[in-house]
């Protein structure tokens, strides 16, 4: 379970990116985080995974604190960016060992996990490569890798599907759906919003850094009958 | 053109950043850098300026004052050269904003105009950065004169036809062979061949007393293992624009300019389609070793101390930049120093024995030597005071990771103590030898400089990681800002400049309690490295969120 409570963040003086920011992610969910451009959904995401600190407030993961407990708090998540250019020299596999050597998994898991996602996600037969070597989707794939290797109870990811072809894609939302039937949670952000509809039980509507929605898909659209969510988005964020 | 300069002007702005400051562009901050480097080039300058007087000041007094020019030209010509094999492929060819620019509604030919003005302001900034003390020092002994101007403008076409020839040929050789597309492996084999022009040079300047100007003067007038005769081998085709400097003609020169000028335009026209061509080329991705199971299981689990050590480790020796600055300077330095000391000592046991002499006369000299080659080899590499930088955007993982930020931080350490120690090793090991062949001091002085290396390397590399953690350089287009134009470096090299000054006087100056007072440094040392441990462990953690 991921709780914010009263999570503020500001850059200027003048503007809060997220202004407190109140949200309970329930296990075993899958929950889409959308918004338009600057809504704040990034920084959250930082926030909830300690890259950024809160001015105000705190996350909770699995009720570890992450201002008082960060190091159990974040051996609770999987965190994959929206940068996936990082390690760009080591090889596809050495990247993968040293998420495990990180996150403390053993060996037969972590080659078990890694045969496993690699071959669905179509990157197995180029680990003995450098990163560098890699397109853009492919780097996103190896991150996404790196992030399940320790099976963590809860996955966030930063626009995960942005790269990824569509059989790659089809195989994210599998493992997702995956996750989430084995009473995982996962948190995600996204533009696209035909993908936050089929996949997702819950949506969060962020706008100028404030939560404009927080529910089930259905009883949104409940509120706002006969509209495509394309709309009720453009309405909720207007 | 308009479009273009503004594109070249746009793109040198951007690529070069000396400080990151994300939160405040602050234009004072900025200077305040520039003014702190200038001060910090002062001393360099004002030597090479007056040995440069000195020179052309007696070459004046037997009317040879024009040698100092000629091999002014030669120096400016390799400095050009030089800075060609690097800049043309960093800027042209591998830099990541061929891919925003190749859209843009401009035409190959502007395109490539627009690189080469980039990469011609950065050459010229540092060709005049380095070029600047000899000029002042040979108008200050003999006056401005027309040939000095003549010399500028030759070297200044000199820079645009070598930098278009540098490219032409890079473009050619990438057109006949697509290996030579890998980045990492073009860089390093550029650096080594760019290295063993500088070790070349270093050789050149070898054969001379630099300490005599009349030896000099004698050595250029009579072309013997001289550096005028070094560069004429090496660059044969300068000897003509010697002849036009000394002897100047009208029609040599139109002819000069108008074919130079053809060739620049020319070459622009001819190619600048099959250029841009490559250019686009670069953003492609291959795969070629298969996995296999085995090579899979081929790895032994390890603490996350080690594993990121030696993450650290791969990536330094992975990345040619990184290789070349960090790596290979220490793999040769010791060698250099060896070859000095041996070279110095004359190789006998005579020399041998009155060096022993001498080093048993002030035993503690042993011990600042050691604290002082310790404190250059710690700094000089760069590992940890740019271990933050050269993170970059990835940053955020570091604090993604169920690791302690300190354990992270120690893992940089450790791979700047290693680095240092490839440099220190061979040289300990070689004193180590000597000593039990030839210097026999006794033990209690080499264990005594032994710590002395340990406590200053481990103080070195300790500041030099709190300065980057403090003070990181996280925002850059490729790996080479992120160590070359980092100004960390200044506050590592005056640290350990302190440390050596500091030593090197208690031992002149106090002769009677330098003892004490050696021993007194190094307490402080121990101390204050005490102290960047319990930052590192207390408050690393939050300084890094706020970058």
């Amino acid at each position: 379970m991921i709780q914010l409570s009263n999570l503020t963040k500001s850059y200027t003086k003048s503007k809060k990116a997220v202004d407190s920011l109140s949200l309970t992610i329930s296990d075993g969910s899958i929950t889409a985080f959308i918004g338009p451009n600057g809504a704040g959904k990034t920084t959250t995401l930082k926030m909830m995974t300690g890259i950024l600190k809160p001015d105000h407030g705190d996350v909770l993961i699995n009720s570890y604190s992450m201002s008082s407990h960060p190091i159990e708090a974040k051996k609770q998540f999987g965190f994959v960016s929206d940068n996936p250019d990082s390690f760009l020299r080591l090889k596809g596999i050495e990247y993968l060992h040293l998420m495990g050597d990180i996150y403390e998994v053993s060996m037969s898991d972590r080659l078990e996990r890694i045969e496993n996602y690699t071959k669905r996600l179509g990157i197995y037969d180029t680990l003995n490569d450098k990163i560098l070597s890699y397109s853009h989707g492919m780097r996103q794939k190896i991150m996404i890798c790196g992030a399940l290797i320790h099976q963590p109870n809860i996955l966030i990811l930063d626009e995960p599907l942005t790269g990824l072809d569509p059989q790659s894609a089809f195989e994210l939302k599998e493992i997702m759906r995956e996750f989430s039937r084995n009473g995982k949670t996962i948190l995600f952000s996204t533009h696209v919003l035909d993908v936050a509809e089929r996949l997702c039980d819950k949506i969060c509507i962020i706008h100028q850094g404030k939560i404009m929605y927080d529910g089930t898909l259905e009883s949104l659209k409940e509120q706002y009958p006969n509209t495509s969510l394309e709309e009720i988005f453009l309405k909720v964020t207007l | 053109m308009k479009k273009v300069i503004t594109l070249a002007l746009k793109l040198t702005k951007t690529s070069f950043v000396l400080i990151d400051d994300k939160k405040k562009a602050s234009g004072k901050k900025q200077l305040a850098f520039f003014v702190l480097l200038i001060v910090l080039l002062i001393p360099n300058f004002a030597s090479f300026g007056y040995m440069t007087y000195d020179m052309t000041s007696f070459l004046a007094t037997i009317n040879q004052d024009q040698v100092i020019l000629a091999l002014l030209l030669q120096i400016g010509v390799s400095i050009i050269i030089f800075s060609s094999i690097f800049m043309v492929p960093s800027y042209l060819f591998y830099a990541k904003d061929i891919e925003k620019l190749l859209p843009l509604p401009l035409t190959k030919a502007q395109l490539y105009c627009a690189k080469l003005i980039q990469i011609h302001i950065y050459q010229m900034g540092f060709f005049i950065l380095i070029i600047l003390p000899f000029v002042v020092g040979y108008t200050l002994a003999v006056g401005f004169s027309t040939s000095l101007l003549l010399l500028g403008f030759f070297l200044w076409m000199n820079a645009i036809v070598t930098m278009i020839a540098t490219s032409i040929v890079l473009v050619l050789i990438m057109s006949v062979s697509p290996w030579f597309k890998n980045k990492d492996a073009v860089t390093l084999i550029l650096s080594m061949i760019s290295l063993g022009f500088a070790l070349y040079i270093n050789y050149s300047i070898g054969g001379l007393d630099l300490s005599d100007p009349q030896a000099i003067a004698y050595s250029l007038i009579q072309g013997q293992q001289s550096l005028a005769q070094g560069f004429s081998s090496f660059l044969p085709h300068l000897s003509a624009s010697v002849a036009m400097i000394v002897d100047f003609n009208w029609i040599t020169f139109v002819a000069y300019v108008v074919l130079t000028t053809v060739f620049i335009i020319g070459s622009i026209v001819a190619f600048a389609p099959i250029l841009v061509n490559i250019m686009a080329s670069f953003s492609g991705s291959s795969s070629t070793k298969k996995m296999t199971l085995k090579s899979l299981r081929s790895h032994q689990i390890k603490p996350a101390i080690i594993a990121l050590s030696m993450k650290e480790l791969k990536l330094l020796f992975r990345t040619p930049v990184y290789f070349f600055n960090n790596i290979l300077v220490m793999l040769i330095l010791p060698i250099i120093f060896g070859f000095s000391f041996i070279q110095g000592a004359g190789g006998n046991m005579i020399e041998f024995e009155a060096l022993s002499t001498f080093i048993a006369s002030q035993p503690i000299m042993l011990v600042v030597v050691s604290a002082g080659l310790s404190a250059l080899f710690s700094t000089i590499n760069l590992v940890t005071p740019t271990s933050i930088s050269r993170e970059g955007s990835s940053k955020y993982h570091m604090l993604l990771y169920p690791v302690e930020m300190s354990t992270q931080l120690y893992a940089k350490f450790i791979s700047g103590i290693l680095v240092s120690l490839i440099a220190i090793l061979p040289l300990t090991i070689l004193f180590i030898i000597l000593n039990i062949q030839y210097i026999k001091l006794d033990l209690i002085w080499i264990v005594g400089s032994l710590i002395s290396m340990l406590i200053v390397m481990i103080f070195m590399n300790l500041f030099g990681l709190l300065v980057d953690v403090y003070h990181p350089k996280l925002v850059w287009e490729n790996e080479q800002a992120a160590v070359k134009q980092n100004i960390n470096f200044l506050f590592t090299f005056l640290g350990s400049a302190a440390i050596i000054a500091l030593m090197v006087f208690t031992l002149f100056n106090l002769n009677e309690i330098a003892h004490w007072i050696i021993l007194g440094i190094h307490g402080a040392l121990l101390i204050a490295s005490v102290l960047f441990k319990r930052i590192i462990e207390t408050r690393s953690l939050d300084v890094l969120i706020e970058h």
